[in-house]
């Protein structure tokens, strides 16, 4: 596997894709004073997690330096490490994520809770890949893979396209209620 | 400088395509992750 010509290219383009989105939800973040709440809190965990995730992609990515001993059958310590940070970072990353498509979904309106909702069912996937892989060998897991890679990178060029949601300046969160109307009337 | 969200993210999701397109070409049957750590 390691050893196809497009492995590298693939996963190269995926470790620099993981690197703009950590990136991506940082600078969010330094836009959080204009956020909700609930979506500022989510999209710090959500910058953490994938940080810490896009450590697995560059391990994944240097796997290919293990492909003669992976055919051999012999020790493979990078493909190792890569598996065993996999273990814990897929499942951290994808659910930090999916965390953060529920914020979204609250606090959005109209067409950005249908993008939250990628977020949700893509980090979902994307968690849950790793783990089935592991405990059921037998499983495939390519759908969950694949699954969870197009539903977020969906999610990161619809939110570029629609944006998040903003914190509403205080005093036009809600129209007065009926009391109050009637009491300023 | 700073750089837009929107820029990164957007740049993240097409590479993420790009990527994952790679993934999807046709491989030879890969070693499971159960034979890595034999």
């Amino acid at each position: 596997m390691t050893a196809d010509p497009a492995w590298v290219t693939g996963h190269a383009l995926t470790a620099v894709s993981a690197v703009l989105l950590a990136a991506g939800l940082w600078a969010l973040h330094r836009t959080g004073g204009s956020l909700p709440v609930r979506t500022a809190r989510a999209v710090r965990v959500a910058a953490v997690a994938v940080s810490l995730y896009v450590v697995e992609t560059l391990f994944h990515l240097a796997a290919v330096v293990d492909s003669d001993a992976l055919a051999a059958g012999d020790l493979a310590p990078v493909a190792g490490t890569h598996v065993l940070l996999s273990a814990v970072l897929y499942p951290v990353s994808g659910v930090a994520l999916a965390l953060l498509g529920v914020a979204l979904l609250r606090d959005g309106c109209g067409r950005r809770r249908g993008v939250a909702l990628a977020a949700v069912l893509g980090g979902t996937l994307h968690a849950a890949a790793v783990p089935l892989v592991l405990l059921r060998p037998d499983a495939d897991g390519a759908p969950l893979f694949a699954g969870g890679a197009v539903l977020l990178a969906l999610w990161s060029l619809l939110t570029a396209l629609t944006g998040v949601p903003t914190r509403r300046p205080i005093g036009t969160t809600a129209a007065p209620a009926p009391w109050v109307a009637q009491r300023i009337g | 400088m700073t750089v837009s969200y929107r820029l990164l993210l957007a740049a993240s999701g097409l590479l993420a395509i790009a990527g994952g397109g790679m993934h999807l070409t046709p491989m030879p049957p890969a070693p499971s992750v159960t034979t890595w750590s034999r």
